[in-house]
């Protein structure tokens, strides 16, 4: 008799394995590349090698992550992190991209000082995916924002493009994102994830916020994160 | 960007594979000095022989040291200095790892895989960031806090972006100079506008060593909701329970704080002889069995845990073969411990009790010869090996030697929660009264330690010294005042403290206490007479 293997978590592991497979071909690409001549470096084809597996890594982080949510799995480790350093990660991530696309990335930051408190690879994963979106639609820029608001800290996400479909405005939680076609594509599927791990920073009182609008300063898609700062008396 | 061609680099992962691919990203970034290990031990002497910038360490080493050992035993032998950067590499792995990872501190983490641009971004701002540490590190490693509170200050002046950075090395300074004052309104106040762990456990200690317990158990309560997954906080909240004597509450909170995070050997031990001594067996042999199972290659690992462990199994047998688990057992014990002398001894009692079982009594001389040696070793033993070795000396028909291991127990081990009722149970006449009397003096006078009454302490201490002589958390205590004493260059405060360390003579390892003692022992040793 065959035994059954439960299908999610042989999944689970062999995404393991395909991270490192994309590590692998990415670091011997990084090498080659360093290597060629510079018109080599600068073609589109090396653009679109860098752009596939930076996405194929983000699809296997949030598939993974989304199985650890199913199987309660996944650990919050918040610290207290910089939002400059936050946007520089992010920015370093697409630098290549952004300079491909000609896409100009507005960093504003209220006090240079600010910081959150979050977990920072889980938080890079949600705006891995919302500064993907927005390089996807926008038109030619995009803008990165973090000011204190209240007792917490609100990111914003908005570029010059179309917006997003009305049905997917106003305030996303993970408790209603049932609601969301999961079948229906990557955007739902993203959007829950990003539900679910913005959820996961709540604190005591005060419920962290995901809201989509197509009211931000650039006048398309702007996402809006809300992160309570801890407060102990 | 950075010039990392001047830096030395040491990558460490059981994987070639993975070691090789490091290798080429460093070279990417122009490092040219990477050197590599594949173990836990080669990690170790290529420390020994050379001062690193840069360790990018993995966690999981496979069989063998794990990264939080490697990395504690750096720090134990002194290999790393503050200006080095420790990374902790993690695959993407269990809470259990995570945890273990976080506990031990490193200067930064990074999650298996990762590319050149993440590395890149975290080097450099490393680096930026120990450069802007640097006078601090420096006067870390001279051991002078008066300079790390001058350096820090200069940073908060002149880099106020930076301030946050010199936060921990000001209270830690201001602990080391017993300014517990001012380190109670820093933490305080830090604690209100941006609350951490390691600010929080801070405050919780000294709280606790003040015995301000009221404001301990709400600092708790908050610190616990803010931060579910931080073990140590539930290891501050055992302490809490212990001093006030609930052995219950302790247990629970113990095991609270292992199932966060098992892989933490000290926590073990604890929770090993916590358990024991609260008559939890199960609870006792399973950690013992893990203590075995995570951390055997570690060097706070001592196989008193394995003498423990067959020790346990075998006292709830009463046939006269003895079950497969006890043999394997004392037989790791007799084959890779051969060095460690007070065990051997103790493995040779219960190898003259399985024979006795057996049929075949010892000869007098045997016996004579056994005890005369158990007792040269007697100050080397925890609590519950005394009370275990009691246990089968009375077996062999030895109560005068059991009764005198038992009385020991008691006077040198009174301040861990459990062990009179433990000591009493055995021997009902014992007067524990006065060992009471001395445990809450001794807390009364340590309390006021920390609120800077050294005087009030000092004439406290000594009240309880003259009931309880023998007394490790009392004499720890003391000479924690002495020591401070010493620094403010007070008369005899070298030989107050010496006294107080030459009373408790030697300790276990598995001591909580016996870093602190280890580390007295040798500062004494260096301070001029």
């Amino acid at each position: 008799m065959v035994k059954h293997i439960d299908f999610s978590t042989l999944m689970a592991s062999t995404v393991h394995d395909m991270k490192n497979v994309i590590a692998a071909v990415s670091h011997a690409y990084e090498s080659l590349l360093a290597e060629m001549p510079e018109a080599l470096q600068r073609s589109p084809q090396a653009r679109l090698i860098e752009q596939e597996a930076l996405r194929l890594d983000a699809m296997l982080m949030q598939l993974l992550g989304l199985y650890k949510l199913e199987h309660g799995q996944l650990l919050l480790q918040p610290v207290y992190y910089r939002l400059d350093e936050l946007f520089e990660d992010l920015y370093n991530r697409h630098r290549d991209l952004l300079a491909y696309r000609n896409i100009d990335l507005q960093v504003l930051l209220d006090d240079p000082d600010l910081e959150a408190y979050f977990d920072v690879s889980l938080m890079g994963t949600v705006l891995d995916n919302a500064l993907g979106n927005a390089l996807n639609y926008c038109k030619k820029t995009i803008r990165l924002h973090a000011q204190r608001e209240d007792n917490g800290v609100l990111l914003t996400v908005s570029d010059d493009g179309a917006g997003y479909p009305t049905s997917l405005l106003g305030e996303v939680r993970n408790k209603e994102s049932s609601s969301i076609d999961r079948n229906s594509g990557s955007t739902g599927l993203g959007l829950y994830f990003a539900a679910n791990i913005v959820a996961m920073h709540d604190q005591d009182q005060h419920p962290a916020r995901l809201e989509l609008s197509n009211d931000g300063p650039l006048s398309g898609a702007c996402m809006k994160i809300w992160l309570p700062l801890p407060s102990l008396f | 960007m950075i010039d990392f061609s001047k830096k030395r680099f040491l990558v460490v992962d059981d994987f070639s594979e993975f070691r090789s691919s490091i290798r080429g990203i460093l070279r990417l970034l122009g490092v040219q000095h990477i050197d590599t290990a594949a173990n836990g031990n080669e990690v170790l002497e290529l420390c020994r022989r050379h001062r690193y910038d840069v360790i990018l360490h993995d966690y999981n080493l496979g069989e063998g040291l794990s990264g939080q050992q490697v990395l504690e035993q750096l720090h134990t032998e002194k290999l790393l200095s503050p200006q080095c950067i420790f990374i902790m590499v993690t695959a993407e792995n269990t809470q259990a790892m995570v945890l273990a990872a976080l506990e031990c501190e490193p200067d930064d983490y990074l999650t298996k895989p990762f590319n050149k641009v993440t590395l890149q971004t975290r080097l450099e701002r490393l680096v930026r960031r120990k450069e802007v540490l640097a006078p601090v590190l420096k006067a870390l490693e001279a051991n002078d806090s008066i300079a790390v509170l001058h350096a820090c200050q200069n940073i908060e002046q002149k880099e106020p972006r930076h301030a946050v950075l010199c936060q921990r090395h000001i209270a830690t300074a201001l602990n080391a100079l017993a300014r517990y004052q001012e380190l109670e309104q820093l933490l305080e106040k830090q604690a209100r506008s941006r609350p951490t762990g390691w600010n929080l456990q801070a405050l919780a200690r000294l709280w606790l060593s003040q015995g301000r317990v009221d404001k301990v158990t709400r600092l708790l309560t908050a610190a616990i909701r803010q931060f579910p997954m931080m073990a140590e906080l539930r290891d501050i909240q055992a302490e809490l329970a212990a001093l006030q004597n609930d052995s219950a509450a302790t247990l629970v909170a113990l095991q609270q704080a292992v199932t966060l995070s098992p892989n933490t050997i000290r926590r073990q031990i604890k929770l090993a002889c916590q358990a024991w001594l609260n008559n939890d067996t199960q609870t006792a042999l399973h950690a013992l069995r893990q203590c075995w199972e995570t951390s055997r290659y570690s060097a706070i690992f001592e196989p008193e845990l394995l003498w423990q462990l067959a020790s346990i199994l075998a006292q709830k047998i009463t046939t006269p073969k003895w079950p497969d688990e006890v043999q394997q057992w004392l037989g790791i014990i007799e084959k890779n411990y051969k060095q460690t002398l007070p065990i051997q001894t103790a493995t040779t009692l219960l190898r003259i009790e399985e024979q006795r079982r057996k049929g075949s009594a010892p000869t007098t001389e045997d016996r004579q010869a056994l005890l005369e040696q158990l007792q040269g070793y007697q100050h080397q033993y925890t609590a519950m090996t005394l009370l275990q070795l009691g246990d089968w000396l009375t077996q062999l028909g030895e109560t005068g030697a059991a009764q005198n291991f038992w009385h020991l127990c008691a006077q040198r081990h009174a301040g861990i929660t459990g062990v009179l009722e433990q000591v009493n149970s055995r021997l009902p006449s014992l007067d524990v009264q006065p060992l009471r009397q001395a445990l809450g003096l001794s807390r009364q006078a340590a309390a006021l330690h920390y609120q800077e009454q050294n005087d009030q302490a000092q004439v406290l201490f000594e009240q309880a010294l003259e009931q309880a002589p023998h007394l490790i958390e009392l004499n720890m205590a003391a000479a924690r005042l002495f020591q401070d004493q010493l620094q403010h260059q007070q008369t005899d405060a070298d030989l107050r403290l010496d006294a107080c360390l030459q009373r408790i003579g030697n300790l276990s390892k598995l001591e909580p206490e016996s870093v602190d003692f280890i580390h007295m022992q040798s500062s004494l040793e260096l301070n001029p007479w």
